[in-house]
């Protein structure tokens, strides 16, 4: 086996070596002016962005739905708590099946990775809101719609925001196995293309850039979240 | 770098270092008369290997055979068995070749087949250049298949930046399927999945590998070097199997029908058409191998393929071939 | 017919828990009426039903049987002519002081510029100046209470509830907020249902304080209270006012 350790064992400057070389190599098809380790990135990024909006659109307005009617929750309850315990990749083939191939069952798959997490913080965030703040609304005049958008709403904006982050931390990571079922570009196409043809640093290269971009989307969001709920009493 | 980004990095490289470590120290090294033995899903080519289980041949020669697999793609078998979860494995040609321009300390001992690849395609296409921007998939980049496809692409003065090439993301036996629903127009893979195709109606095959490169080698049967060095008698008793498979398969076509029927879990009559594809063999040429990596090195300097193996990779061609394909076991 | 602005009338209130089939009962046969403008203090051993009392006429609890009446209508459900504030000041934690103190009016879509004149006006009485711009989290307890006062001020409400408002201050916030209150009352004179633990402060601020009963609560004595404002807590007259009341309290704390 120690035979085989230079194929194994990429070393840092290896790696190095391959993230330049995929900076300067010709970018995937669409993109052939940014670079295949950029073009690549792009093309992963909008997937989960575009994945990651819908599932923020349709988590949320559920989780709205669901935390503050008790009989929306009844009747969604027990759907969701069915669907939610299958993982991701154990859709893969319906999402094959249904949307074909590259860039919509990849969006899927990222959706339903972030999805979950930001329906039930939405709903627990929603369920949150504290009675005393629904009782002064109330006292002041408020409707149940204005109970609703002014009180139960920004009273679950931290738990909303929470679900978002851990979400798309989610559909990111979901991204691998995503662009593992028909697609041809992205960055976990570029993973798995390299893992083919044995070329190690480039294979760890593009694990790096996941990496990368999984961190720095993460930092945004948390810098979002901390400007929009700058009213947060620091415990 | 801002000190979460080293901590990150740091992180990075110390997953990257420590995994390889485990996947090797977990494996126990192979104890005399044991052998494992990878190999690729559902790949017909590979009859002599399950003939060689299911008839007993491996036990004659007084040894025990741990199968591991299947692999979806040679690669993946190849990094397994760079990781010492293999000794020995029934895997394409390219792969094994990559493996070993990658530096990875293996032989090629033995033909397994020859030919029995093909490019199905919807009935309504007529020739290759019919395929320019259309979806055709292939198994992972670096198979013999994606090669080939290379080369039938070069005879025709196309690349694969002219059509919309899947290699990897669409699993073989999934082949068949993506070009019913119409989600695919190709696909170059190995039998039975081209016959599977031409049995529900939906597909042709356009062009046979046969007519690519006529008598091109196929798969071949590999082994870690350090591990044929402690067990030549063990590599020997495998090899000896692996041919008296091959005769087999050759005198008694309705066993070995069924055998084939077990293992790739297709009908009859599919396996019967693929069957006129396949030649089996326990054969090895060193041209062979020598005009394939060749074949490899220039359709990347072309540029029909993205590169895969480069000149430099390989500077002495022939003293690189002779190294990697070892035949004294086939002529025992 | 009386000419009283609000009017309580035989309030009884029962509960029952839902799994046990046990029946408490809260209140029973309150009646009271408050004048406009009347400062009146409601006081009782724990348990008699005060805060209950004060949301059945927030409307945000329906009595058993029994009514409310405003300005001899019928109340029914919450509603921006009864104000209330809350001990733990329940602000908007997402809305800065002006922000909390326009909701009343911006719910009941009153325009942007009024509003504003409005918050306007309410933060200067209330005396936060300068603290227009400030979120809950930077404010201390007496300030929260200010902005909670100027808040249920904001709909120019006919009575004022306020449940216990000064519990959670310090000892010398408290009294800050005592005549805090009452010059607030002096400027804006607007009828009043002040409950309370603390018999001094009851003294200190009603018109009228109400003694209530142990549970099922009832109005067991009412001491009118006619001393002039600002008044002292060392005056003679003040200690024998709160020693008779915290008599009348601790019968009761007895027979329970």
């Amino acid at each position: 086996m120690l035979a085989n350790l230079p194929q194994l064992f990429p070393t840092p400057v290896d790696v190095l070596k391959a993230l330049y070389d995929l900076l300067i190599a010709p970018g995937p098809a669409g993109l052939p002016w940014a670079g295949e380790l950029w073009g690549n990135t792009i093309i992963s990024l909008w997937r989960v962005l575009v994945g990651f909006a819908i599932a923020a659109l349709s988590g949320i307005l559920l989780g709205v739905a669901i935390g503050w009617w008790r009989n929306v929750r009844d009747l969604l309850e027990p759907i969701i708590e069915i669907l939610r315990p299958i993982p991701p990749l154990a859709w893969i083939p319906l999402a094959m099946l249904w949307f074909g191939l590259g860039f919509t069952p990849a969006v899927f798959l990222i959706w339903l990775g972030a999805f979950f997490p930001i329906l039930l913080n939405t709903v627990l965030g929603m369920e949150s809101t504290p009675k005393k703040l629904v009782e002064v609304a109330r006292t002041l005049g408020a409707n149940s719609g204005q109970v609703l958008f002014k009180v139960g709403v920004p009273s679950a904006a931290p738990s909303i925001m929470a679900g978002l982050r851990i979400g798309i931390g989610i559909g990111w990571m979901c991204l691998v196995a995503a662009e593992l079922t028909g697609s041809n570009s992205g960055l976990g196409y570029l993973i798995m293309y390299y893992y083919s043809t044995m070329e190690a640093a480039k294979t760890v290269a593009g694990m790096l850039m996941i990496g990368i971009v999984g961190f720095l989307m993460f930092t945004a969001l948390k810098k979002v979240e901390d400007k929009l709920l700058f009213w947060r009493v620091q415990a | 770098m801002l000190p979460s980004m080293r901590k990150l990095a740091f992180l990075v490289f110390a997953f990257i270092l420590i995994v390889p470590l485990f996947s090797g120290l977990s494996c126990a090294p192979a104890t005399p008369e044991m052998v494992r033995i990878g190999y690729l899903l559902g790949d017909l080519h590979q009859l002599p290997f399950f003939v060689a289980q299911d008839r007993g041949f491996f036990k004659d020669g007084g040894i025990n055979v741990q199968v591991v697999g299947p692999f979806d793609a040679g690669p993946a078998e190849m990094d397994a068995l760079a990781a010492n979860q293999l000794d020995m494995g029934y895997v394409g040609i390219a792969p094994s070749v990559l493996a070993a321009a990658r530096k990875i300390d293996l032989s090629i001992i033995s033909g397994v087949n020859l030919e029995g690849s093909a490019l199905a395609t919807e009935i309504g296409i007529n020739s290759v250049t019919d395929l320019k921007s259309k979806k055709v998939a292939t198994p992972a980049p670096g198979s013999i298949q994606y090669v080939m496809l290379g080369m039938l692409l070069s005879q025709n003065s196309m690349s694969f930046a002219d059509l919309e090439l899947f290699p990897g993301t669409i699993k073989p036996p999934d082949m068949p399927q993506s070009l019913q629903t119409g989600r695919i127009s190709g696909y170059f893979v190995w039998e039975p999945f081209v016959a599977k195709s031409l049995a529900g109606g939906y597909g042709k095959a356009l062009i046979e590998s046969r007519e690519i490169w006529p008598g091109h080698p196929c798969c071949v049967v590999v082994t870690r070097n350090d591990f044929a060095l402690n067990n030549d008698k063990v590599v020997t008793a495998v090899i000896n199997a692996h041919r008296k498979a091959v005769q087999f398969i050759g005198n008694n076509p309705a066993e070995a029908r069924s055998i084939a029927q077990k293992w790739t879990r297709l009908d009859a009559d599919v396996i019967d058409s693929a069957f006129t594809r396949v030649k089996y063999t326990y054969a090895l040429s060193k041209d062979d191998v020598k005009r394939f990596v060749r074949e490899i090195i220039s359709l990347g300097e072309s540029g029909t393929i993205k590169p895969i193996i480069t000149a430099g990779d390989v500077p002495d061609l022939d003293a690189f071939v002779n190294k990697v394909v070892d035949l004294q076991y086939i002529q025992r | 017919m009386s000419t009283a602005k609000l009017i309580i009338e035989k309030i009884s209130k029962s509960f029952s828990e839902k799994k046990s089939g046990k029946v408490t009962h809260a209140l029973q046969d309150f009646n009271l009426e408050v004048g406009a403008g009347e400062f009146v203090v409601l006081v009782g051993p724990s348990g008699c039903g005060k805060t209950t009392l004060l949301k059945i006429v927030a409307g945000l609890e329906t009595a058993t049987s029994g009514s409310v009446f405003l300005d001899h209508k019928q109340v029914s459900g919450p509603g921006p002519e009864r104000g209330l504030v809350f001990q733990d000041f329940a602000l908007f934690p997402w809305r800065d002081v002006t922000g909390n103190i326009v909701f009343g009016p911006e719910v009941l879509k009153v325009p942007l510029p009024e509003r504003l004149k409005m918050a306007e006006r309410y933060i200067g009485l209330v005396g936060l100046g300068g603290s227009e711009r400030k979120y809950p989290a930077e404010l201390s307890g007496g300030m929260k209470q200010r902005v909670a006062i100027a808040r249920a001020l904001s709909n120019n409400p006919d009575v004022l509830l306020m449940d216990e408002p000064f519990g959670s201050l310090d000892a010398q916030t408290r009294n800050l907020m005592q005549n805090e209150l009452l010059r607030i009352w002096g400027e804006d004179r607007k009828a009043i249902i002040f409950v309370t633990h603390s018999v001094e402060e009851a003294v200190y601020l009603a018109d009228r304080v109400v003694v209530m009963t142990a549970g099922p609560g009832t109005i067991k004595n009412i001491y009118p209270i006619g001393l002039s404002y600002p008044r002292h807590r060392a005056d003679h007259g003040f200690i024998s006012l709160r020693e008779k009341i915290t008599a009348c309290i601790a019968e009761e704390v007895k027979i329970i």
